[in-house]
């Protein structure tokens, strides 16, 4: 029986270091598919989601109970990956797009990996193209649909996390959505829209 | 219903975003009217499609740096019957009194390969650490890591090994730090019980960090008794004696009982440049400079540690001067030192990257 995360953070809190890291392996993975998926930049993705713990570490002496421990580790995410994103207008981008030394690729260049084996063909062909129609999105509603969609997050909380209100927040949401429906259909991956005015057989 | 309903009605009631009348209304519609049938099922199938993205899996650097963290939280609760969210000087973001290079060490350990979410056929973790551990050149094998596997002394032989680095470090300076251990990042083989998840990594050569971190008790491990230790001795007297020439330290590391399963593939330097921004320097195991110049200290139990790169580089590509700044304290780190090789940053790895390579893509913290 697992126990939820109020539970660990609560325990957490009276001293048992144990929870914290159960905690953190239930969360560390989805957190920093959102962060890398949210910047598009891979050790960026990486230290954010360092970031991200170390602030649940500092604060988790002022959570109180009512407040969803996963709704605010996302809320860290994401204003620590807008500070991030602040920051760099101020600097020099040069190391950012400039290849590594080593080969690594710079940038956010989603490639197949690792797909279960029984899917891995179509997988390794499908993956790609649905990170690149994500990366293709505006950020601030690429945010909202990964905190929906993957984080599973409330449009309540979204709002929360994000700052802005509910309604701006749905507008996103279906905006993104559009916005991929029309990627996907120029990628051939879902069926073209019909033109607009099309008899109603 | 006689109209169409526009594209963004679709995508709400496809997000589930309309009022049951209405969403029910469009249904209706949808089911008499092929185009916007269509419409609804690719707007579901996009959401579909993209909902099944699978989670890309997260590094381990860092991870055992926040649970030393976390660890030393919790400890602080246990033991001072005080508000832990009061108690730890680091979290107050204080100078904590490491030894400089001690601390550095640790920021230094990059334990894991990087993740392979990118289609680069980078080694698992495991394989790394056999990559990495085999090389007969690597001056100085992870340390920190080979000892904790023998189990019993790890702090003793981690110590000298900081201490000797630290000791070449401030030479120039009379106050003296006892350098301390603080083998957080490393993924050392202990005796504990595997975490699942980790399992087959295990099984087929050794740690993987995280779950070593993890698998570690808490509050009893080395890590946390190293940081607890060295809270208390900050200010002191080191004893120089302790700090053995580096080549000793070398001797220890490049011992036979090699790291076995320690996965040693990268190593990173922060840099906070005083005329610039911060940057952090990649190295990999041979100490080559590899790659990426990044901003920010690094927060870690020790507090806010970050290396000071004051030359950056010479033509040749070596670390030509730096300073290690722990809370407000600066130790400084001769360029004499590091191109002679008596100060190594951290074990096993050298501030010497090839000329070719430096001349090809010269590591650079710019402004």
């Amino acid at each position: 029986m697992d126990e939820t995360d109020e539970q660990l953070m609560r325990r957490f809190q009276r001293g048992e270091a144990r929870a914290f890291e159960t905690l953190m392996l239930r969360h560390r993975t989805p957190i920093h598919a959102f962060l890398l998926r949210l910047t598009g930049e891979r050790t960026r993705a990486e230290d954010l989601t360092q970031e991200t713990f170390l602030r649940l570490v500092k604060g988790a002496a002022g959570w109180e109970p009512r407040a969803a421990v996963r709704t605010w580790l996302y809320t860290i995410a994401r204003n620590l990956a807008a500070d991030a994103a602040r920051r760099q207008v101020f600097r020099a981008t040069e190391w950012l797009d400039a290849p590594a030394a080593d080969g690594e690729r710079p940038r956010y260049a989603p490639a197949a990996t690792g797909p279960a084996p029984d899917q891995a063909a179509e997988a390794a062909e499908l993956r790609p193209r649905l990170e690149a129609a994500l990366a293709a999105l505006p950020a601030e509603q690429r945010e909202v649909f990964l905190l929906r969609e993957h984080a599973g997050l409330s449009f309540a909380e979204i709002a929360g996390a994000t700052g802005v209100n509910e309604n701006t927040v749905k507008s996103r949401m279906r905006y993104a959505l559009l916005a991929l429906r029309q990627r996907l259909a120029a990628d051939g991956l879902v069926a073209a829209q019909a033109p607009p005015g099309s008899p109603t057989p | 219903m006689t109209d169409h309903p526009r594209t963004d009605q679709l995508a709400d009631l496809a997000l589930g975003l309309l009022e049951p009348a209405e969403a029910r209304a469009l249904e209706a519609h949808a089911a008499g009217c092929a185009a916007c049938r269509d419409e609804l099922a690719a707007l579901r199938q996009t959401r579909q499609l993209l909902a099944g993205l699978p989670p890309l899996t997260a590094p381990e650097r860092g991870a055992a740096v926040v649970l030393a963290a976390a660890r030393q939280a919790a400890e602080a609760a246990g033991a001072a019957r005080r508000p832990w969210w009061a108690a730890p000087r680091w979290l107050a973001g204080g100078a904590v009194g490491l030894a400089g290079a001690a601390a550095l060490a640790v920021l230094l350990l990059r334990v894991s390969p990087p993740p392979t979410m990118f289609g680069e056929p980078e080694p698992a973790p495991a394989r790394a650490a056999l990559q990495v551990a085999t090389p007969p050149a690597l001056p100085a094998a992870p340390v920190a890591a080979q000892v904790a596997a023998q189990g019993a002394g790890p702090v003793e032989a981690a110590s000298d090994q900081a201490s000797a680095a630290t000791a070449a470090g401030e030479r120039e300076r009379p106050a003296r730090r006892a350098a301390r251990p603080t083998a957080v990042a490393v993924g050392a083989p202990q005796a504990v019980t595997p975490a699942p998840a980790a399992e087959s990594v295990r099984a087929k050569a050794g740690p993987a960090p995280m779950a070593e971190a993890l698998a570690a008790p808490a509050g009893a491990s080395a890590p946390t008794a190293a940081i607890a230790s060295s809270a208390g001795s900050s200010e002191a007297p080191g004893d120089l004696s302790e700090a053995r020439p580096l080549a000793e330290a070398k001797r220890l590391g490049g011992a036979p009982a090699a790291p076995r399963g320690a996965a040693l593939m990268k190593a990173e330097a922060v840099a906070d440049r005083d005329d610039g921004p911060p940057c952090r320097l990649v190295l990999d195991a041979g100490g080559k400079v590899i790659g990426r110049v990044r901003q920010g200290r690094y927060p870690g139990p020790e507090g806010e540690v970050s290396l000071t790169v004051e030359e950056r580089y010479r033509a040749d590509g070596r670390l030509s001067g730096a300073s290690v700044l722990v809370g407000d304290r600066r130790i400084a780190v001769g360029e004499a030192e590091v191109a002679a090789g008596r100060l190594e940053p951290l074990p096993g790895v050298r501030l010497a990257p090839s000329a070719a390579e430096a001349a090809r893509a010269p590591p650079r913290c710019r402004p």
